[in-house]
């Protein structure tokens, strides 16, 4: 009995509380900021895909907290081919962002429904 | 970056994994860390000493070994670089945004004091021009984005000026892209979001694996107005006698 509970909690842990098993050799950080009314707002940290060898998303966010209308997405750091994709952010669970078949580095751009709108949470990438 | 959420995580899996191996088993051999890192990989190496200390004790050395530089060893760099361009911020109003207008003009100011790789260049004229065609006037950008934008750029044309010196087997080259690189361009724009992974990337250069710099820069630079110019001398990196100064 002792030992399948800990295989369970094993399996639980294993699992990532959630992550998508695509973001295996995750980056991650907490990031926060307001988008506005369908106008892209490019933040100015770029990260790097490093592991995409899996199929699914390599770029998740988790917010903290519903948020009301806001999108967001990655572009490739130019910021003249502007935000591509642009993924709408539901609930509290992790949300797909971005698919990558190779190594590359992105940005974060948001827009909103709203007159603005306010996210945060966790982005992870692999 | 905040890593440690997802550290605690793992480590509370590795504990886990641990923990049930030596139920399920009374023992068993540790599993590498899913932490570990490629860059640590090379970096640190057990090896057997092949002197007659190691056949006279026959143990397992631990050893580090130095990453190879040509030009100056890792440790002597000084802990401290001057930044030559301390950022200058175009956001007028003092929102931490800038609009396209304020965004060109930061990357013209910023642009003059960059130093692409010798036979590269980006044509700025043109990316201003698409993003003033393309941008609406509510689009923003984050203060310093223009160092994002073209930091990178500068970094793809170092890696096509490396995978150049690949393609010809000019192996000068290619030591001088890794050297600007390594000790120079993660300082001089202060960039140091980006610093840790560049310098991991140029290491692993350094060691060989290299095979990976012709997709990185297909996919990562392309669209980054990057254009050929005629070669000038070796008269580059204007301030990398700042980064030399041990």
């Amino acid at each position: 009995m002792r030992k399948l509970l800990l295989a369970l909690v094993l399996t639980l842990s294993i699992s990532g509380v959630g992550l998508p098993a695509s973001v295996s050799a995750t980056g991650s950080e907490t990031i926060s900021g307001y988008a506005y009314t369908w106008t892209d707002k490019h933040y100015k940290n770029p990260r790097r895909v490093t592991n995409p060898a899996l199929a699914g998303p390599e770029v998740v966010f988790k917010s903290t907290a519903h948020p009301v209308g806001t999108k967001l997405g990655t572009n490739n750091c130019s910021a003249d081919a502007f935000m591509t994709p642009a993924q709408f952010i539901y609930g509290t669970i992790w949300n797909p962002i971005a698919y990558f078949s190779v190594p590359t580095t992105f940005c974060i751009s948001t827009a909103s429904n709203h007159s603005s709108g306010t996210f945060s949470g966790t982005l992870a990438w692999d | 970056m905040g890593l440690n959420q997802h550290s605690w995580r793992l480590s509370s899996s590795v504990i886990l994994v641990v923990v049930f191996v030596l139920s399920a088993c009374g023992g068993g051999d540790k599993s590498p860390s899913p932490t570990s890192t490629s860059l640590d990989s090379e970096t640190t190496h057990t090896r057997s000493e092949s002197s007659a200390l190691a056949e006279e004790n026959e143990e397992t050395i631990s050893i580090t070994v130095p990453i190879y530089d040509p030009y100056l060893p890792l440790d002597t760099l000084p802990q401290s670089i001057p930044t030559p361009y301390p950022p200058e911020s175009f956001d007028p109003d003092g929102d931490g945004w800038m609009t396209v207008d304020d965004y060109v003009a930061a990357v013209r100011h910023l642009y003059p004091n960059l130093q692409f790789a010798p036979g590269y260049d980006v044509d700025l004229e043109g990316f201003i021009r698409t993003l003033k065609e393309s941008a609406t006037e509510r689009d923003s950008w984050e203060v310093y984005f223009e160092y994002t934008m073209l930091g990178l750029a500068q970094e793809c044309t170092w890696w096509m000026y490396y995978q150049d010196g690949r393609s010809a087997g000019n192996q000068e080259a290619m030591n001088y892209a890794l050297d600007v690189q390594l000790n120079v361009m993660p300082y001089h724009l202060n960039f140091s979001s980006m610093k840790d992974d560049m310098i991991a990337m140029t290491q692993k250069a350094q060691l060989g694996d290299d095979g990976w710099v012709a997709p990185f820069i297909q996919n990562n630079c392309q669209g980054r107005w990057i254009i050929h110019t005629e070669a000038t001398p070796q008269v580059y990196w204007r301030r990398l006698s700042i980064a030399r100064v041990a």
